[in-house]
């Protein structure tokens, strides 16, 4: 069993160009964890130096928002799905 | 090179035009080939601009909407390609602030709209986070 990792279009060049993955972990830091081991280069696009999530980057388990959970402490269960999201904004000015 | 088929360019300045003078936004769904340099939209969606401070000059998609919009997309085995949004009373062109939020890979369609009527469309992407736009051929099939 393993937690599936559903990975955005500007992010599949780390992982070979597959949309999702699977990894083992029981909280999103594990998960991050273990999708670093399995796909290096990934984790600093999702989260800031001290592991905080980066800014413009949205993690949803399942359908929910982390910030509105624990943040990086959520628990996640086989079975469960955690969706890498791109904050996507701009604008003329 | 993007490719939009049938209606889709019709719907992206419909929208940009409806919206004007605030920006709008909306996503690409389709296909794409040779490691994303041949893109095919067969599908466009208008989003909500949640920024409503400065709908003037900026737009920003709801994560959640984006989701979920996705999610519907690859049940019909499509995949998200970019996004669109329109520039009121400015040029078609990225801003700085457009590259600094952008992501590589998708392709951002961008209509000015002067006036509320007269519209141009351009295509915009970069390869990797230390890239600068580079401009993408529009192919319109309808
Ligand atoms: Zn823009």
């Amino acid at each position: 069993m393993a937690v599936k990792v559903r990975i955005p279009t500007p992010l599949r060049k780390l992982t070979g160009g597959k949309e999702e993955v699977y990894v083992q972990g029981g909280s999103v830091t594990a998960v991050l964890d273990d999708l670093e081991r399995n796909y290096p280069g990934i984790k600093e696009r999702i989260c800031e130096g001290d592991g905080k999530l980066r800014r413009f980057v949205n993690l949803y388990v399942n359908d929910e928002d982390i910030r509105f959970k624990e943040n990086m402490n959520t628990q996640i269960k086989d079975s469960d799905e955690l969706s890498i999201v791109p904050a996507i904004a701009g604008g003329f000015f | 090179m993007i490719t939009l088929l049938t209606d889709i360019a019709d719907k992206i300045l419909e929208h940009s035009r409806e919206s004007y003078p605030h920006e709008c936004c909306g996503l690409l769904a389709g296909k794409s080939a040779g490691d994303g340099a041949e893109k095919v939209v067969s599908e466009v969606h208008r989003m909500t601009n949640t920024n409503h401070e400065r709908a003037g000059d900026r737009f920003e998609i709801d994560p959640r909407e984006l989701l979920k919009a996705e999610k519907a997309m690859k049940l019909r085995g499509l995949d998200i390609l970019g996004f669109y949004h329109s520039h009121p009373d400015h040029p078609a062109r990225p801003s700085d602030f457009d590259r600094q939020r952008g992501w590589p890979e998708y392709s951002y369609i961008i209509v000015a709209v002067k006036g509320g009527v007269e519209t141009e469309m351009t295509c915009w992407t970069f390869n990797s986070f230390d890239e600068p736009f580079r401009q993408e051929d529009i192919v319109a099939e309808g």
